[in-house]
């Protein structure tokens, strides 16, 4: 079963489509990603799918429920870490899970008891008597996820858990989203770490300008978008006629792109790249690298390389 | 196996909502205790002894008994216009608390309804609090002040439910000002509370009918002076649609800010 079915999925803010008819699933069980520039309309989605926002148009079904009738119990089913922070600043750290486990209808006992098993599990123990106002943002994050935990939900909404943390809280965090998972908890996960998209993800959305451009396993879009390997040349144009060397002598299966002074080439398959051609391009001073491809690649072949507003 | 837990009723989470803001409060609770202590006491030494002095008896009462009834109600409803409007603006925009509750089966009807609660709880403690300081004066004549407390929460809960409905409409704090001085100012003064309105031109008294504040002083002087009658019903009658009144509208508001 689907624990989302969206299909052709919109949301206009006046005159402006954040979200232009998009349709997916996400399977019960899996990490599914959202992925895209600023602005490609990832949060609505989420916002949609949470029961904050009401679609403009399409059908969207949540763990089985249309989202129009059933608002309240869906959002009874979902844990929610939001964009930015909604920590209540009027309370302690411990008081936030206690009123949200209230929110969720749990008896006081019930609460503490849940309250201290997420404090645990998220490191939190010794700021529980704290004011938000004194937590750093990587506690805030932490105590955000436990928050969405309180109520044991079946299905995870995270956007953006993790952005502006240090690495140690980045993985600790990862850690307890795949403890989480492992105890067959969905999850829609909007990031802009592509890191964390390969690392926790099971099944990706690329989004761009309110569409999805692909869906699939980050094996799939590889495979699909950029292949096995990248060779990269940041400075292009010390070498053109090398350059234009070595493109006539690259196989017919590689791609590549100029952006610049920079020179891009993928290639479907590993060793893609001859050896004695790099070594000439190399004798010539130019930092080039070959590598594996990763989601960045496949992000920046999809949606492009232009900044957004 | 544990059986699936059920989502919670609406009712529920209101009180869950109330009990949090309730939470904040114990926080506060000793200034917000002295402040509705010393500030109607304030009032009541100025212009019960200082400008009473000047005033003859009104209706055969002492200045300071006319005055006593209409400043529990101005506490109640300034309690509780401060906390519809500064309190609850603080929780829409900046805090982003409702947005917080909106994650979890809370709903905005429930976001405003403990909203308008808070309010009217916060206005019938100031209320209160001035009708121990005005007792203390010995300036309760009846055992019927006993019911006080009732008609500050009405009172409190209609000022509540219009201060959440200006929140909502609000983009910035600065818009309270016009609230305060268009729209709060003049049902204070022109209410009855200072001086009594049957000397007036009739179009004021009819615009007075209109006012909540004047129905809110007559029935505490029916009250506090034990001179119960029937308009009192009346004035209860018209109080209770005020409290109920501004709650569809405030809901419909705070739900555009929330989920546009
Ligand atoms: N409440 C709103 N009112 C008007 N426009 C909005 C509203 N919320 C979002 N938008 C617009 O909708 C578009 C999509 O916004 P959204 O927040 O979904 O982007 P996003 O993909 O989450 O971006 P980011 O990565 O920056 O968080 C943007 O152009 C944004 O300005
Ligand atoms: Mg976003």
């Amino acid at each position: 079963m689907s624990a989302v079915i969206a299909r052709d999925l919109s949301k206009r803010f006046g005159t402006l489509e954040a979200v232009r008819s998009v349709s997916f699933d996400v399977h019960t069980g899996e990490c599914f990603g959202l992925l895209g520039p600023n602005g490609a309309g990832k949060t609505t989605t989420l916002s949609m799918i949470r029961c904050t926002l009401r679609p403009s148009g399409g059908q969207l079904k949540v763990l089985g429920m249309d989202t129009h009738t059933r608002a309240r119990e869906i959002r009874f089913r979902l844990g929610v870490v939001p964009q930015g922070d909604t920590l209540d600043p009027d309370l302690s750290v411990r008081q936030n899970l206690e009123v949200y486990a209230g929110y969720f209808g749990l008896g006081r006992g019930e609460a503490r008891a849940r309250g201290a098993e997420l404090l645990a599990f998220m490191a939190l123990e010794e700021k529980a008597a704290v004011r938000i106002e004194q937590l750093s943002g990587g506690q805030r994050r932490r105590l955000a996820l436990a928050r969405a935990l309180i109520s044991d939900p079946r299905m995870l909404i995270l956007d953006e858990p993790t952005t502006g943390l240090d690495p140690q809280a980045r993985h600790h965090l990862w850690q307890r989203l795949r403890t989480l998972r492992g105890r067959g908890t969905t999850m829609i996960l909007c990031t802009h770490d592509m890191h964390e998209a390969e690392a926790l993800c099971d099944r990706l959305a690329i989004f761009d300008h309110g569409r999805i451009l692909d869906i699939g396993s980050p094996a799939e879009l590889l495979a699909r978008h950029a292949g096995a390997e990248v060779l990269e040349i940041p400075e292009a144009g010390r070498a053109e006629r090398e350059l234009a060397q070595l493109l006539t002598s690259l196989p017919a299966d590689v791609r590549h792109e100029r952006h610049g002074e920079l020179f891009v080439a993928f290639s479907p398959r590993p060793g893609g790249f001859a050896a004695p051609l790099i070594e000439r391009l190399r004798e010539h001073g130019l930092g080039l690298s070959v590598r594996r491809t990763t989601l960045e690649d496949v992000f920046l072949i999809l949606t492009g390389r232009e900044l957004r507003e | 196996m544990t059986p699936p837990p059920r989502c919670p009723g609406r009712l529920r989470t209101a009180v869950a909502v109330l009990r949090r803001h309730i939470m904040v409060w114990r926080r506060m609770f000793l200034s917000s205790a002295v402040g509705s202590l010393v500030e109607p006491l304030i009032y009541l030494l100025a212009f019960g002894f200082g400008l009473g002095m000047l005033i003859p008896d009104v209706g055969g009462r002492s200045y300071l008994s006319f005055l006593a009834p209409g400043l529990i109600v101005s506490s109640a409803l300034y309690a509780a216009t401060f906390e519809g409007t500064y309190g609850t603006y603080t929780r829409l925009v900046p805090q982003r608390t409702f947005e917080g509750m909106l994650a979890t089966p809370v709903s905005v009807a429930e976001v405003v309804i403990g909203e308008a609660l808070y309010a009217a709880l916060k206005g019938t403690f100031a209320g209160c609090a001035v009708l121990l300081v005005v007792s203390a004066f010995g300036l309760m004549e009846s055992p019927a002040a006993l019911a006080v407390p009732a008609l500050c929460a009405l009172c409190a809960l209609g000022f509540g439910g219009v201060s959440v409905l200006v929140s909502g409409l609000s983009r910035s704090y600065d818009a309270f000002n016009y609230y305060f001085t268009l729209g709060i100012t003049p049902v204070f003064m022109f209410s009855g509370i200072f001086f009594p309105l049957d000397r007036l031109p009739s179009w004021v008294r009819t615009a007075a009918w209109f006012n909540p504040v004047t129905h809110a002083t007559d029935a505490m002087r029916a009250l506090c002076y034990g001179a119960l009658n029937l308009s009192i019903l009346g004035d209860i009658a018209w109080l209770l649609v005020f409290a109920i009144l501004p709650l569809p509208p405030a809901i419909r508001l705070i739900r555009r800010r929330l989920m546009p």
